[in-house]
Order: C-alpha cells, then sequence, then structure tokens
C-alpha cells in the first residue's frame, strides 16, 4: 500500500515538471505581446516605452533563462509580479483559491444529489418512462451551454424575482448566509453539466450491476428490493463513479472559466481569463500550474481512495 | 462470515458519514429561506454607512499614475487622485489642485502655477509645490513612464515658492494645461513614493476624496472616505466600490437586480429598456471620444490614397448608427467632438456614392473588387458594424474580410501593420491635441497605418504652440484639413455616453470625458 501510494506521489512530481514546462510554454505561445497589452493603444508606438516595460518584467531575456528564472522563483513559493497590476501573483492567486474551491465543491454535491439518484432510477427501470425521462435531462444537461443557462437563471431569479443576487462573492467567514445566497445560482449552472455525466456512469455502472452474479445470491437470500439496489447494487457502482469524479475536475475548472465570468466571482477561472486577456503571463502561469497541481493531486488521491474502497486493486498492487 | 460482517459495517459507516456529509454541505449550498437576495449595492453597507457601487467596462492596470494605461484606471483615480486641473462638465478645464489657471510667460516658455493651500495627502504629509515637483519629476524621468512621451517638452519643474511651482518649456506648448487635467497632473505622496518607489500601486496615496483601501484584481476595487481630503463636507459617500464587468448583459443585469449602482457604457441595445425600467435613471451625454477606421497608408491597396478615398465614399456612417445603435450615438467625421469648443460646426461629411468610389478605383487602376482585412473587436455590436460596413463596401468594389479579434491581438495586428483598417475606439481627451495628433503626426502613439506626412507634422506642432483658443482653434481647422484630403483615417461617429443608475444614487452628473465625479452625489436607503 504505502510502495504503491510512493509510486504514484513519484509519478505525480515527474507530471508536475512536465507540466510547468507546457504551462510555461503554453503562456508564451500565445499570439500578442504583454508589453504591448501593457502599452495599450496609446503606447503600442513608442518603442522606449515598451524596451523598459520588456526589462522590467524580464521579458527580454531568452525563453529558456525565463523559464529557469521562473521555476526558481515558483519552488520558492514567489510567483513572481503581475505584469498588468504589477501586484505580487501569489497575493492574488491566494484570495481565489477558497472562493473556486468552495464553488466546486457545491457544484459537485449538486451534481451528485442530482445525478446519482436519477442514474439508480434509470438503471432500475431500464427501457421505461424514467429511463427516458434521464436520459432526455442528461442530453439537456451536457447540451445547454452553460453562459446560456447563467442568463437565464439571472434573468429569472436575480433581476425577476429578487431572490437571489445577480452576482458577485461574499466570504464565507464575512456574511456566511449572503456567502451561500452568492453561490446557489452558478453552483446549479456549473453542477448541471457534471450531473449529466455523473447520471450515465452510475446508470450504466448500475445496469452492469445489477445483472451480477451476487445481486441474485441477494435477492435469493430474499432481501427486500430497496436493501438490493441502494445497499448492494449502488454501493459497488459508486466505485466506477468515484474515479470519474476525479476526472471530472478538469471539466470543473474548465467550467469555472465561464461560470465565474457570468456571475461575477473572483475565482480561478475570472482570473485566467482576465489574465489571458492582458496576456498576464506570470498570472496565467501561476493559475494554470495550480489548476495542474489541483488535478494531479486530486487523481493522486482518487487512486489512493480507490483502494481504500475496493480491496481488489490493493491485491494487485501488492502483487506488483 | 465476520469478515463479510466487518467490511459491511465500514460500509455502513461510510455510507452514513458521507451522507451526513451532503446533507450538511447541502445545507450550506441551498440554505437561507431568507429572501434578501438584494445584495449589498443599492443604498447602504452592512453597517449603515452610505455606500456606492460602480461598475467599470474594463479593470484598471497598475495604480501608478505614472504608469498607468487603461480607461479603467482614470475611472479609479478620480476618486483617489486629484489632479493640479480638472475638466468642468461645459468641458472648460478649471483648477482642482491648483489655485488657478496657470500663467504663461510672453515668450510661452515658462509656466506658472500656484497651489491650492491647506492641502493634505491621504497619508498626512502635507501637499506643496515640493511634492507636485517630485511626482512631476518621476512622470517624466521614470524609466517606463507611460507620461514621458506627453511631458517632452517639459524641460524643468522648479519650486518658485512653497507654494507655486514653475514649469520650463522647451517650446511653446499649449496641450499642457489639459495634460496636467489628467494623469500627469496627479500628485502623489512623496513619503509614498519614497518608501514605495516603482511599487506604490501596492498602496498609492494622493489627494482625493476617498483613498483605497482593498483591490481583488478583476473583481473589485474598495474606496473608503478620506477624512483628510480638503473638501470632505462636499463628500457624502462613505464607501465606493468599483467592479469591473466587460459583459455588456450582465453589466445591465446587475444593475436592474440592485447590486450595482452606477452603470456606464449601457449597450444601445437595452437602453430602450432601462429608460422604461423602475427605480432606474438613465442619462446621456455626446462624450469626448470617437470611433475611428485606421487605413494601412504603407501596404496593401490602402497606400494610394485614391483607394482610401473611395472607401470612405462607401460608407454610410448614418446607416450604421441607425442599424447597429439605434441612432443613439452621433455621425461625426472629425476627431473634434460636439462638446468640444474645436468642434468644426461648418464641416460637412461626405456623402456616400457606391458609382465615385467606383470610378476612383478604376481611376488607381485597382483591380475590383479589392479585398480588405478589416480588425475590429469581437463585440457584438462591433462585429456588426463590420459585417455593414462590409455590405456597404461591397457595393463600390470592395471585398471586405471583417476579422473580429480580442483586444490583445488587435493592438498587436496594429502595432505591426498587420491590417488593411482597424476600428479604433478612442475615449477621447479634453484638448484637440488629444484627438488628434495621436492619430495623425507621424509620431503619433495611434498612427498604426503609418501616415507620415512633413506638412501635416508641421500643422499639428503649429497648432500646438498656440496658446490663444481662436488662433488655436483656426490652427487644428487647417491642420484637419490637411489631414482630411491624406485619408488616412475615416472618422466614424462620436459616440454618446449612456449611463444609467438606480433611484437611490441623487446628484449624479455626467462629464463629457465619461468619468463619474461623486462630489456631492448621495445615496439613500
Amino acid at each position: 500500500m504505502t510502495a504503491y501510494v510512493m509510486r504514484r506521489a513519484g509519478w505525480a512530481i515527474v507530471t508536475l515538471l512536465l507540466a510547468s514546462v507546457v504551462v510555461f510554454i503554453g503562456a508564451h505561445a500565445l499570439p500578442g505581446d504583454p508589453a504591448l497589452a501593457l502599452a495599450g493603444q496609446e503606447g503600442a508606438r513608442d518603442p522606449e516605452l515598451l524596451a523598459a516595460i520588456r526589462e522590467r518584467y524580464g521579458l527580454d531575456q531568452p525563453l529558456p533563462a525565463q523559464y529557469v528564472a521562473w521555476l526558481g522563483q515558483v519552488l520558492q513559493g514567489d510567483f513572481g509580479q503581475s505584469i498588468r497590476t504589477s501586484l505580487p501573483v501569489a497575493d492574488m492567486v491566494a484570495d481565489r483559491v477558497p472562493v473556486t474551491l468552495q464553488l466546486a465543491a457545491c457544484s459537485l454535491l449538486i451534481a451528485m444529489l442530482v445525478g446519482i439518484p436519477i442514474g439508480v432510477l434509470a438503471a432500475v427501470y431500464r427501457g421505461r418512462w424514467p429511463d427516458h425521462l434521464g436520459n432526455a435531462l442528461t442530453l439537456t444537461g451536457m447540451s445547454v451551454p452553460n453562459f446560456w443557462v447563467g442568463l437565464i437563471l439571472i434573468a429569472v431569479f436575480a433581476v425577476q424575482f429578487g431572490i437571489f443576487p445577480a452576482s458577485g462573492f461574499v466570504a464565507f467567514a464575512d456574511d456566511p448566509v449572503a456567502n451561500l445566497q452568492h453561490l446557489v445560482l452558478p453552483s446549479v449552472v456549473l453542477g448541471m453539466g457534471l450531473s449529466a455525466v455523473i447520471m450515465r456512469q452510475t446508470r450504466s455502472s448500475m445496469v452492469q450491476t445489477l445483472s451480477a452474479d451476487f445481486i441474485r445470491t441477494a435477492r435469493a437470500k430474499g432481501l427486500s428490493e430497496w436493501s438490493v439496489v441502494v445497499r448492494h447494487a449502488l454501493r459497488n457502482s459508486l466505485l466506477t463513479v468515484t474515479t470519474i469524479l476525479g476526472l471530472q475536475l478538469g471539466l470543473l475548472i474548465a467550467g469555472s472559466v465561464v461560470t465565474e465570468q457570468i456571475f461575477l466571482i473572483p475565482g480561478f477561472g475570472k482570473l485566467i481569463i482576465d489574465a489571458v486577456a492582458t496576456r498576464d503571463y506570470p498570472v496565467i502561469q501561476a493559475v494554470t500550474l495550480l489548476a495542474a497541481v489541483a488535478y494531479i493531486v486530486v487523481n493522486l488521491l482518487v487512486d489512493v481512495l480507490y483502494t481504500v474502497l475496493n480491496p481488489r486493486v490493493r491485491l494487485e498492487a501488492r502483487a506488483a | 462470515m465476520r469478515t463479510h460482517r466487518s467490511t459491511g459495517a465500514r460500509r455502513r459507516w461510510r455510507v452514513c458519514g458521507s451522507s451526513a456529509v451532503a446533507l450538511i454541505v447541502l445545507a450550506a449550498c441551498g440554505g437561507s429561506g431568507d429572501d434578501d437576495g438584494s445584495g449589498e449595492g443599492s443604498g447602504g453597507g452592512a453597517d449603515g454607512s452610505a455606500e456606492i457601487t460602480i461598475s467599470m467596462v474594463e479593470d484598471a492596470d497598475t495604480l501608478d499614475p505614472t504608469f498607468g494605461q487603461t480607461f479603467g484606471g482614470r475611472y479609479v483615480f478620480m476618486h483617489m487622485c486629484e489632479k493640479l486641473y480638472d475638466l468642468s462638465p461645459e468641458l472648460e478645464i478649471v483648477p482642482q489642485l491648483a489655485a488657478e489657471l496657470p500663467t504663461v510667460s510672453a515668450d510661452g516658455l515658462t509656466v506658472t502655477i500656484p497651489l491650492r493651500e491647506g492641502v493634505q495627502f491621504n497619508d498626512g504629509e502635507p501637499f506643496d509645490a515640493e511634492a507636485v515637483k517630485t511626482s512631476l519629476d518621476r512622470h517624466r524621468e521614470t524609466e517606463g513612464s507611460a507620461r514621458a512621451g506627453e511631458l517632452a517638452p517639459v524641460s524643468e519643474v522648479r519650486v518658485a515658492d512653497p507654494m507655486t511651482v514653475e514649469i520650463a518649456l522647451a517650446q511653446p506648448y499649449a496641450p499642457l494645461t489639459a495634460i496636467l487635467a489628467d494623469r500627469s497632473g496627479m500628485i502623489m505622496s512623496p513619503a509614498k513614493l519614497e518608501d514605495l518607489g516603482e511599487d506604490f500601486t501596492q498602496d498609492p496615496s494622493c489627494v482625493g476624496p476617498f483613498t483605497l483601501t482593498e483591490r481583488v484584481v478583476g473583481d473589485r476595487i474598495v474606496l473608503e472616505k478620506s477624512d483628510l481630503y480638503y473638501d470632505a463636507d462636499q463628500i457624502h459617500i462613505d464607501r465606493v466600490i468599483m467592479r469591473p464587468i466587460l459583459d455588456d448583459t450582465v453589466r445591465v443585469a446587475n444593475l436592474r437586480s440592485g447590486e450595482i449602482d452606477v452603470i456606464d457604457r449601457i449597450p444601445t441595445t437595452e437602453y430602450a429598456q432601462l429608460e422604461s425600467a423602475d427605480g432606474i435613471t438613465v442619462d446621456t451625454l455626446p462624450s469626448l471620444g470617437f470611433d475611428t477606421l485606421m487605413l494601412n497608408t504603407v501596404d496593401g491597396p490602402f497606400a494610394d490614397v485614391r483607394v482610401r478615398e473611395a472607401f470612405e465614399l462607401a460608407l454610410d456612417r448614418q446607416e450604421i448608427n441607425d442599424t447597429v445603435y439605434g441612432g443613439l450615438h452621433s455621425t461625426s467625421c472629425q476627431p473634434f467632438p460636439g462638446a468640444s469648443p474645436y468642434h468644426l460646426d461648418d464641416l460637412e461629411c461626405t456623402e456616400r456614392d457606391p458609382q465615385a468610389a467606383q470610378d476612383l478605383l478604376a481611376e488607381a487602376g485597382a483591380a475590383t473588387p479589392v479585398a480588405i482585412d478589416l480588425v475590429l473587436l469581437n463585440n457584438t455590436l462591433s462585429t456588426r458594424r463590420g459585417e455593414l460596413i462590409q455590405a456597404q463596401a461591397a457595393e463600390a468594389g470592395f471585398e471586405v474580410n471583417v476579422r473580429p479579434t480580442e483586444v490583445g491581438t488587435l493592438i498587436d495586428d496594429a502595432a505591426a501593420g498587420a491590417f488593411d483598417a482597424v476600428v479604433l475606439t478612442w475615449s477621447g481627451r479634453a484638448d484637440p491635441d488629444g484627438n488628434f495628433a495621436t492619430f495623425e503626426h507621424t509620431d503619433g502613439g495611434q498612427n498604426f497605418g503609418g501616415a507620415s506626412d512633413p506638412e501635416i507634422d508641421a500643422a499639428i506642432e503649429a497648432a500646438r504652440s498656440v496658446n490663444d483658443p481662436a488662433e488655436r482653434a483656426s490652427a487644428y481647422a487647417a491642420a484637419w484639413d490637411l489631414a482630411r484630403a491624406r485619408h488616412s483615417e475615416i472618422v466614424l461617429m462620436n459616440p454618446n455616453l449612456l449611463t444609467g443608475w438606480r433611484d437611490t444614487v441623487q446628484g449624479l452628473q455626467l462629464v463629457p470625458d465619461g468619468l463619474i465625479r461623486l462630489k456631492g452625489v448621495s445615496v439613500s436607503e
């Protein structure tokens, strides 16, 4: 078990180093020059101004040198200075982490609360109307774009009825009630697409499990249908769903980009959009690198969790 | 059997545990049957203080007047960094931190500015001539200063007495007063500059009705009322929250729901609806800015002046305004906005004439259709305007490829000359030089088409050196006559400010520069 985790962790570090290279190259491969973006419409033809900006942010150095300098800084926990605002990137990012985490957690929860029960019903009533309804719901959930649903929800619940605020974010510590009110609409929007994925996964996994021998045995033992479905079949099916959830973190991060933009939530997604628009390399790099870290860590956790949930994996790992 | 039982028990515990967690989070996320969703916007803050939330169409960049480059930045500075001069709603330059308008020596080379007495910076430092000199020198001399260009004619700043500065010029320079009514005229606390140097933005301190207390980049800038401000009696607001909202639809929805008290640049498509909405006031005023089409005079089909003239003849400005902007802006074909005393009232814009345009193309020997690469911003209205230009120009023998791009790429392509035509929007300046030279002078910051003509440059420089307003006006009229014949820039329209606010906000008055002033403004519950 420990060896297994250590090996996964080792790979995670290698992956992270590779990710840092990709992140760096990716940011610099964006069309557009940060010095020009900063100089703006008025300063774009002023060579002295552009040269001064490039020198100030080390953009006049060769790319490999810039990478080494950046990585060295990052390893010491220093993410540099934003080109756009001249503020320390670490501060800009630190404010965002709890925001996006809370949004992701609430979205995930909504997605599970919606996706798992519908998935179970669809599997149990396979081929009948709950299944068809579930399918229709998932298709809708996956096809409707986030930004559209977001705007509709704002128009209805914020502008028309004034039940929820249209935008913004209040820290939980400042005002718990306002914090939750601000999170409802964005979490629904972000959770919707994910609930479709979870529902489909739960359904197919349940369908498979329900036809397994041990289910027949359970029924033969005279267990109630509820007990068979929930305590035996669902518990087994959730193993695959858990794995899927880990992989869906990418979807959540990607979805948060759009959702945060519409609801003006100061999280990761909004930060990266603003940073890309202004070619703010240090910010783009910090945010994408941290997203990569989050992705890798969550997948590592899922791997570990999987061995806890499923002893078979543990045994195989020990045998290997 | 034992194993099975114990696993079962563990699983049961796990399921219970996760259900409990789920319930807690559910309660947390769904929570609160409380219907008070109106948020923090309207009227008061949580502690009963007067609070106003203003949206910005873009976030500020660095909050350092020496380096700042954005309209978003100017929007914030207005509340926290006063200038030697300001612009009145009637477009007159009025003293702000200066005690009165400057006196200019007979040779036009020395400008004397007396300063307002009894003023303190928001960090408690006294405001005096020494402080003014420190800031002006920083604007002029710091490497990478975005102000150095416009202050280039200044050769020295002298402290004449503790409350008077003298600015020595290398040549007469009439735009100076207007320039000192913008970022170049912002005076920073010398103690803070000493302390923070180029990191001034981390804790900026100027003279101003408000002072910066919080900034979450991309989300909000929070300013609190300053007790040290000399005119604090006129400030009835305790806290200003400025929130960048780039998306037009989202900005409007937030005004309607009450999260935001003031928005501007209302999209023309939403204006009528807001006008009739309950609890919202809208107002409009001609701005100082304009939208203009810069043509690449160096490379491509527009290198020929006849092709450029033909393109202008292909366009119908009125149709563009009516179709795309619901007629809410004003058509214009000059860089001097309607509100400006330099506006050329008698100037007639070219009427659309596709036949004349085709004749010109034939005369120029251009093979039709002439392919044009038109670069513009990728928002809805801008793209729609591009498509209309495409349709209008098609009838005159042009095949326009509309290329909507985001702002970073637009500036890149503009600076690299990678376009035939590019649409620029300009927030405008009070002094005619800021609306004209930047687009038409060979060295102009926004002369992306690379137009260069010594005669026009000389005319612009001549207009700059004249101090008498009437003489200046005729100098600019003459310069524009020359520039117009060059057809390197096609001014399309003079947008109106379209601003809306909640009825809880009282006393707001629009100023053509589009920056909100809060002096005398109050908010009620």
